[in-house]
């Protein structure tokens, strides 16, 4: 169904918007929340709360497109759910792959500079803005949507290798971009 | 900055991003050589080359200077085979591509002596880096070789594996005492057939697919025949083995297989003892399009002795003329890297026995002369 049938269910305020929602976006909503938190009920419940968050939300929103609203949602309640777990129940995809970036975040600067999440987003999206539309994609699916190399590889068409050493290379460029504009030392 | 700010970051994220993400699948078509260089600004270039321009409409372009060839000392530029019309060197290109105009870039690697220059330190650590890490190396810091205040090769090697980075962007891997391949692989200079050879490409191409960064690697089987020597050894078929990235639209496949490849070099026992691979375009600069000729046009210049050659003989009947590509040269003498046809003809004044056959290589511009300074006209004592 497009996605402005779904919409219109949805301002209709009928009951098939969610399972129109849920037919066309469901195993992708799943597959980000538990690549965050490798568990199916956890993910399934972060889920339905996106739906829930989405029945709420439109009208009179009216997001356009509905997937990456939708892919917001699910991906903010999962990190929140993520980090009320204790550090030992802590093991997924997204754990790994925050652990890549902990590497390459690691700063001289012993004081918790507080910097504001949306400066910090529209200095990301500069960076992001210098790199090839493959190694965006690629960067992206690793550290916004938690995914494994397997799978990144699988979708841009390349060796595993080939994805890790780009990353690699890509959290590197990231590092001196971040220490060139002051947010590391 | 932790890494939940990074994630609370990445969780405010333009939704375009996002967006770009989910829906991305692999797309056939790629443009690796966009990163090499800047396509310079042909204004900016005018002003360089103090104004000898050939005006194009809007665009202008710098006249071009086709370099002269000379015999090398041991010999000239020929292939040797039975028969140079089965010979399939791996060029993509065909007579039926109908390009109108090719690009010519600016070698920015270019050195009178062939030293190599281009790139600087920090671009060349830059690469060492990123080979050591496909390889998983773990190096020190390594060696610098110097000419003069630049350096032109690091070199740092690591549990029997040396890795060399050139300042023209080529990258050097030297496994000592060779790499032994898997049994099932036959890896040999004369001894491998053409299905071998495929195999062991497949083989390199996936071992090494890091370090290549190749999305789509494609094999070229090219080879010549060395004659018999005499001492009662049979004349026998030399192979090469290399690999480019066919990922791209014709154009792009035709400019890695020259500019962007990588060569695997067995030794005597068949175990892998260097792999090569180029990247002449990293330094290179884009000059233009430049409006070409057809391959009819080109035999017409090829009988009138519009060409350059190492060959020291003169082409006199060009119904001789054996086989014909379009090629660019890829050398660090060569100021600029143009476009030309590349005909091989036969040569009866070289016998080498075995009905095996010389072709001297023969090469006109395939550039507009419009556009060239300087047409070939060559004259033969």
């Amino acid at each position: 169904m497009e996605d402005e049938k779904i919409i219109a269910l949805f301002f209709q305020r009928s009951e098939q918007a969610i399972q129109a929602l849920d037919e066309k976006y469901g195993p992708r909503c799943h597959q980000v929340s538990y690549n965050i938190l490798n568990d199916r009920q956890d993910a399934e419940e972060c889920v339905n709360d996106a739906y829930f968050g989405a029945w709420n939300a439109i009208p009179p929103a009216k997001p356009n497109p509905l997937l990456t609203y939708l892919l917001k949602i699910v991906r903010n309640l999962s990190c929140k759910r993520y980090w009320q777990k204790g550090a030992a129940k802590r093991n997924s995809n997204y754990t790994i792959a925050l652990q890549e970036i902990e590497a390459c975040l690691a700063d001289r600067n012993t004081v918790e500079d507080a910097i504001e999440a949306r400066e910090l987003a529209r200095i990301l999206e500069t960076f992001l803005d210098t790199l090839s539309g493959e190694n965006r994609v690629i960067f992206l699916r690793r550290y916004w949507f938690s995914d494994s190399y397997q799978d990144i590889a699988q979708r841009v068409g390349l060796p595993e290798k080939t994805v890790s050493v780009r990353l690699t290379r890509t959290r590197q460029r990231m590092r001196q971009y971040l220490m060139e504009r002051g947010v590391l030392l | 900055m932790n890494t939940k700010q990074f994630s609370d970051a990445m969780d405010r994220l333009d939704s375009r991003y996002v967006e770009e993400a989910a829906l991305y699948r692999k797309s056939a078509k790629k443009f690796p050589w966009k990163k090499w260089g800047a396509v310079a600004a042909c204004a900016a270039l005018a002003v360089a080359l103090g104004g000898n321009l050939l005006s194009q409409g809007a665009a202008q372009l710098p006249m071009l200077t086709v370099p002269t060839m000379e015999g090398e000392a041991m010999g000239f530029e020929s292939w040797v085979g039975y028969d140079i019309a089965t010979w399939d060197n791996g060029n993509p290109w065909n007579a039926d591509m109908d390009f109108t105009t090719l690009p010519v870039y600016r070698n920015g690697a270019y050195h009178s002596a062939g030293m190599p220059t281009g790139l600087s330190q920090e671009a060349m650590m830059e690469r060492l880096e990123e080979a050591a890490e496909a390889l998983d190396m773990e190096i020190d810091s390594p060696e610098t070789l110097q000419e003069g205040s630049a350096a032109v090769q690091l070199t740092a090697s690591a549990g029997g594996t040396t890795i060399v980075v050139e300042a023209d962007g080529t990258i050097e891997v030297w496994f000592e005492g060779g790499l032994a391949l898997p049994e099932e692989y036959s890896f040999t200079d004369c001894n491998t057939t053409d299905a071998e050879a495929a195999q062991v490409l497949d083989y390199l191409a996936q071992q090494y697919s890091a370090l290549l960064d190749f999305t789509q690697p494609e094999p070229t089987l090219s080879g010549m025949w060395n004659p018999a020597d005499g001492d009662g050894g049979a004349a026998s078929y030399a192979r090469a083995y290399a690999l480019y990235d066919a990922a791209g639209d014709d154009l792009e496949d035709i400019l890695n297989y020259t500019y962007h490849s990588a060569r695997f070099y067995p030794d005597g026992d068949g175990k892998l003892s260097l792999i090569r691979i180029e990247n002449s375009l990293s330094c290179g600069e884009k000059m233009g399009e430049y409006p070409v000729i057809t391959v009819d046009e080109a035999v017409d210049l090829l009988s009138k002795g519009c060409y350059i050659t190492s060959v020291p003989y003169e082409i006199t009947d060009v119904e001789g003329v054996d086989k014909v590509e379009l090629v660019y040269r890829n050398s660090r003498t060569e100021e600029v890297f143009l476009p030309y046809y590349r005909f091989y003809v036969a040569l009866p004044e070289e016998q080498v026995g075995d009905g095996l056959i010389t072709y001297g290589a023969y090469y006109v511009p395939a550039v507009q002369e419009d556009y060239l300074s300087n047409m070939p006209n060559i004259v033969f004592d």
